[in-house]
């Protein structure tokens, strides 16, 4: 870097042992520099205005003033373009005497961003560019950080002043490493701490935009479906009450864009229509919309139960809401009528109205980061603020100060117009003295100093590597950034062909696994086709069987075999294979009360059904619940056994239709 | 349950008797008939309508009016499903229709079936 500050800043001069006697000697060079007190002048110009207050003849020779007016220019542009607060800015002024005796020692010094000085203004600026006043005690931390820093420095001046030999009480460069270490630690903290109170805001912003994302949502959906139509007072209470919290919650919980949204939209659209109010004619039928309402009144209480979600922790409160929908439901299949009118429209929050238009939102927008710093004219004045949280969605931004405190919420279009106002500026607080000092020295642009400060940092280390001591000296050829460039693309490129190999593999596991999981259905297939071929072979058989029973052989031995029909178990179908087929000759209607004590406890039981198909016979109690099943051989035999008192064959019930009918 | 439908139903509403309960077999105690109106009608079953719940899966007698002069339709069902409505102020109610030797099921099967080509008419 030294040639090309020397180009810059002393064109045609170099030093040379010849002319060394005309220019100060380092050791007084390094004496004006820790006398360095005027600091709000700039490097060259204070040491020469000490040089003529002691009527010095000498001046600082071409190389030192090139790096001196180098490093004043750099200071000036840092000041400028990545301005602090008058109070921090001037304290950090105080530190200019140390980076002037750094800047004239330590040939690192003059590679932007390698010299542990320039980490530690970049970092003290980086947390610095939030600071201001009105913090109070969240602001003192960095103000103690500093002052510290301002004394040492100050008692490395002294120091050097006080010595015969100043070169000699030079700050070690191990020293100014710790002490930048130091200090990127507590910035580190710092950030880390107010980190977690911006962590807070941000989710407690993100919480109640969330929330009324979710009102918006859901309300705008209700006064879409509800609002065009009469509806029952009883739907309407439950649409506007517990279902509109309850929709709010699924917003939130798995958004609008989710299959559950989807879902309750859907439930919700089956409400309105079943209570909507429909005149019968040629193509709906009252029976039809009779019919419409019932298959509703019939799916609609579970489904509407399940996404209560707002009413989850009470059954009761559940029961009282879906009622409001069953009871019109029920005046509906009733046919009773019901008090009916269109619903008020549910306020929609604003938030989603003058939003701009995606095509609006400028680059300075869309390309900010979190993180960015910002000076903003808001009502209580200037204020650096730190963008905490950006939702497109609802173009909403939020920003807080260097404590963590939120301090301004705005959408896009507020921002776009203070920001056309000049009200708002985006603060840089990015390696900032590392790029001042690199466009100082004719690096202009970032990409120009982000490759020169890679250049200089990889040829360091490599330096450090191979032990040379020289570091400083180096400055990095443009070809050697094409090397690097060169070598970094092919690490790029050998990269890119690894993923795509990964890819590939994954590929063609995927495949794989689809093939597998076709073989497996096929296969699955295959068994149900053979399952249901089996069973229809067997149900053949069973019906061979049957019919071969029909004329049993005259010397059977009955009793054995109709023994081995007596069931143990009341619902359990006989066998037909066990029974010899017998035919039951009584006729016995739907009604008939028999008693049976073929097992230890005699039961009596009615018979609700003989499937004359299947000769099968079903035996309830008097409420219609279940007793026993009996093939009719089987019944047969209990009737031929003697097991079975045929008690009453009439049906009440049956007489009871047929003297209607009369 | 109710939505696995087979056949086609239709809207109609007529009157159902439901014997909840049978008289006795030595006639001591009475039964209890319950009178319901039907929500839909299939050759298979019925949707219907009542003040009392039914057992699930209980078999139970009904009658189905079809006509007000003529007697009511004699059949067995298998109560499929029910389901309380408004906190038990009615029921909705699922029945299957089961083929009894003796019952009318025949006749409500060709009367359900000409009333589902009627309605298919233009």
């Amino acid at each position: 870097m030294l040639p090309q500050i020397l180009e810059s800043f002393a064109p045609g001069s170099a030093n040379h042992p010849a002319t060394a006697g005309l220019y100060l000697t380092d050791t007084k060079l390094l004496d004006y520099c820790a006398r360095y007190t005027q600091v709000d002048e700039f490097p060259l110009d204070a040491i020469s205005q000490q040089c003529d207050d002691v009527g010095e003849t000498l001046g600082p020779s071409p190389e030192h003033s090139a790096v001196l007016c180098w490093l004043g220019i750099a200071l000036q542009y840092w000041e400028q373009h990545y301005p602090l607060e008058s109070d921090i800015a001037n304290k950090l002024r105080q530190l200019r005497p140390l980076l002037t005796l750094c800047a004239v020692t330590n040939d690192t010094f003059l590679i932007p961003g390698a010299h542990p000085l320039h980490q530690l203004m970049d970092a003290l600026q980086a947390r610095a560019v939030g600071w201001q006043p009105q913090l109070g005690r969240a602001g003192q931390t960095l103000e103690r950080l500093i002052d510290e820093l301002i004394t040492q420095s100050q008692s490395w001046m002294n120091a050097i002043t006080a010595s015969d030999d100043s070169t000699a009480a030079l700050p070690p460069i191990e020293a100014l490493q710790a002490l930048t270490e130091k200090v990127l630690a507590a910035c580190e903290k710092d950030r880390a701490r107010v980190q977690r109170m911006v962590q807070r805001v941000v989710e407690s912003n993100q919480g109640r935009i969330k929330a009324s994302q979710a009102r918006r949502v859901s309300a705008q959906f209700i006064n879409q479906i509800a609002t065009p139509v009469a509806l029952p007072l009883t739907v309407i209470e439950f649409l506007h009450g517990p279902w509109y919290n309850s929709l709010q919650l699924i917003v939130l919980k798995h958004g609008s864009e989710s299959d559950a949204w989807q879902e309750v939209c859907s439930i919700s659209q089956k409400v309105v229509d079943s209570v909507i109010e429909e005149t019968a004619s040629e193509n709906n039928s009252a029976d039809s919309i009779r019919q419409r309402v019932f298959e509703a009144a019939t799916e609609l209480p579970q489904q509407l139960k399940r996404w209560l979600l707002s009413l989850q922790h009470d059954n009761e409160a559940t029961d009282d809401a879906v009622g409001l929908v069953e009871m019109a439901h029920l005046k509906l299949m009733k046919q009773q009528q019901l008090e009916r009118r269109q619903p008020a429209a549910l306020p929609v929050e604003a938030a989603a109205i003058n939003m701009l238009a995606e095509s609006d939102i400028p680059p300075h927008i869309t390309e900010m980061n979190l993180g960015d710093w910002f000076e903003l004219q808001t009502d209580s004045g200037q204020q650096r603020v730190q963008l905490a949280l950006n939702l497109p969605e609802e173009q909403q931004l939020l920003f807080v100060n260097q404590a963590g405190i939120k301090t301004v919420t705005t959408t896009y279009r507020d921002f776009l117009r203070e920001y056309h106002a000049g009200a708002a500026n985006k603060l840089a607080n990015l390696d900032s003295l590392s790029t001042s000092l690199a466009w100082a020295a004719g690096i202009i642009d970032q990409n120009s100093y982000n490759k020169a400060a890679q250049s200089a940092k990889n040829s360091l280390q490599s330096e450090q590597e191979s032990g040379q001591s020289n570091a400083g000296n180096t400055y990095t050829t443009p070809d050697n950034n094409e090397e690097q460039q060169a070598k970094e693309k092919a690490k790029q490129k050998a990269l890119e062909e690894q993923q795509a190999k990964v890819e590939a593999e994954k590929k063609a596991l995927e495949e794989q696994q689809a093939r597998e999981e076709a073989e497996k259905k096929a296969l699955e297939e295959q068994q149900a086709r053979e399952e249901a071929e089996k069973k229809i072979l067997e149900q053949q058989a069973r019906e061979e069987a049957e019919r071969s029973f029909v004329e049993p052989p005259s010397d059977s031995n009955l009793d054995d075999n109709l023994q081995s029909g007596y069931l143990s178990d009341f619902n359990a179908i006989d066998d037909s294979f066990n029974t010899p087929a017998l035919k039951l000759d009584i006729h016995l209607p739907m009604g008939s009360w028999l008693g049976f004590h073929d097992s230890e406890t005699p039961m009596l039981a009615r018979l609700a059904v003989h499937d004359p198909v299947e000769d099968h016979y079903i035996f309830v109690n008097r409420e219609g619940i279940k007793l026993r099943e009996l093939a009719g051989t089987a019944l047969a035999a209990l009737v031929e056994e003697d097991m079975v008192d045929i008690i009453e064959t009439r049906s009440s019930f049956r007489d009871m239709l047929r003297k209607r009918g009369r | 349950m109710h939505n696995q439908r087979k056949e086609q139903r239709i809207g109609s509403q007529i009157h159902i008797f439901i014997e909840l309960t049978a008289r006795s077999a030595d006639a001591l105690q009475e039964g209890e008939v319950l009178r319901c109106d039907t929500m839909n009608l299939s050759p298979e079953g019925l949707g219907i309508i009542a003040d009392k719940a039914l057992f699930t899966g209980s078999i139970l007698q009904i009658g189905a009016e079809l006509v007000s002069e003529a007697p009511p339709l004699f059949m067995a069902a298998e109560v499929a499903w029910c389901a309380a409505i408004h906190k038990e102020k009615a029921f909705l109610a699922g029945l299957h229709l089961l083929p009894a030797s003796d019952s009318d099921q025949l006749q409500w099967y060709e009367h359900i079936n000409h009333q589902i080509q009627k309605s298919k008419l233009p």
